[in-house]
């Protein structure tokens, strides 16, 4: 009897009951909420477009290292790059005369200024220009340290790099290195001590390794001379 | 007595299940309503992407000194020889802006923002830009600037 009386009470013990989702008794309003968004979202879309365009005028360089009659494949340092053609595409030369895609060769130095899509990440060629790395290269580099040695008998000094220690660069200088100090003054080359912190703009001389030649140098140590006072006649 | 002792035994059972049954369900609903609508994320777009530079001596990457380039852009094409090159670096840096054929020197105010007008040649420019922070950290940005008025 009271195995039953248990058995029936556990049967009307409350239960989660699941709940019942509200009945869509506001459906048509939100529909039109939903469209509503939707065109807002599209909207949006649009006038970023409009305000921020996808497609912008560029000017890429590389080595062609595929050339089909509708693309050329380029080749530089940070990307490989597919470039469609068109046939309002123009080509020129090395000695800048009008050329044709025939002419263009595997391994050629190329400059391409075109559109570029952002969007789908497209660029369409205008116009091919067989190039010459070798004539635009920017082979400057700068360097910040001290100078820790300055030969007297040729124009040539000894630079530690702050970045490396355990480096020591030879800096040549001639009459067209530009010395100034941090405020912009020119100062003489001979100015120039051991110990003195500069940053030098140089280019690397082919020959000899960590040789430079400097083309101009930011002295930050040099002081300019006080005048000595003049004593004046009693 | 027994009627006392059915009597205790169906209020206790009464009350355990109503209070397991109770528990159980304030448990279920908690569940539903925790469900959150999922959040949308946002995806920054970078469009300039600085060549890094390959040219020795190395700069040094370790410390947070920074410099970035907001104009002119990467692979730009321009119509005029007169560039201004504007950014942001660590305040107070030297920065250093170089072409094949010219080279400059500016500093940064005490916000690390700089502008420096510079002349470029015709056709390809490398643009080199190297920032010097008063702590003599390096940080460098190449970019390919083209001058040209032909018709694109």
């Amino acid at each position: 009897m009271i195995f039953t009386l248990l058995l029936a009470i556990a049967t009307i013990s409350p239960t989660p009951t699941p709940t019942i989702a509200p009945t869509p008794t506001t459906g048509i309003s939100e529909e039109i909420q939903k469209i509503r968004e939707v065109v807002q979202q599209k909207v949006k879309e649009k006038l970023n477009q409009i305000s921020n365009p996808t497609t912008s005028k560029k000017s890429i360089i590389g080595k062609a290292i595929q050339v089909s009659p509708t693309e050329i494949t380029i080749e530089n340092k940070n990307y490989t790059r597919m470039v469609s053609l068109s046939a309002d595409t123009t080509y020129v030369d090395l000695k800048r005369n009008k050329s044709n895609l025939a002419a263009l060769k595997i391994g050629q130095d190329i400059m391409i200024m075109g559109i570029e899509n952002s969007t789908d990440n497209t660029f369409a060629a205008k116009r091919v220009v067989f190039s010459d790395f070798q004539t635009f290269a920017n082979k400057k580099t700068s360097t910040i340290g001290k100078i820790v040695d300055i030969s007297r008998t040729s124009p040539i000094f000894t630079l530690i790099p702050t970045n490396n220690k355990n480096s020591l660069f030879q800096i040549k200088t001639d009459a067209k290195t530009e010395v100034i100090d941090k405020n912009q003054k020119v100062i003489l080359l001979p100015n120039l001590k051991s110990g003195h912190k500069i940053i030098v703009i140089m280019v690397p001389d082919p020959k000899i390794s960590k040789t430079y030649y400097a083309q101009k140098i930011i002295d930050f140590d040099y002081t300019p001379p006080t005048p000595t006072p003049v004593p004046t006649k009693k | 007595m027994i009627k006392e002792f059915i009597l205790a035994i169906t209020l206790g059972a009464l009350l355990g299940f109503g209070i397991t049954g109770s528990y159980l369900a304030l448990n279920n609903s908690k569940k539903v309503t925790s469900i959150a609508s999922p959040t949308p994320t946002i995806v920054q777009n970078q469009n300039t992407t600085p060549i890094p530079t390959s040219t020795s001596p190395e700069p040094t990457n370790q410390s947070s000194h920074t410099l970035t380039i907001d104009s002119p852009q990467n692979e730009s094409i321009v119509a005029v020889s007169s560039v201004t090159i504007k950014g942001l670096t660590s305040p107070l840096s030297s920065i250093i802006v170089t072409t094949a054929t010219k080279s400059y020197y500016t500093n940064s105010d005490d916000t690390g923002k700089f502008n420096l007008d510079i002349e470029v040649d015709s056709g390809p420019n490398q643009i080199q830009i190297d920032s010097f922070d008063p702590l003599d950290n390096q940080a460098s940005v190449a970019l390919l600037v083209t001058y040209s008025t032909a018709k694109i």
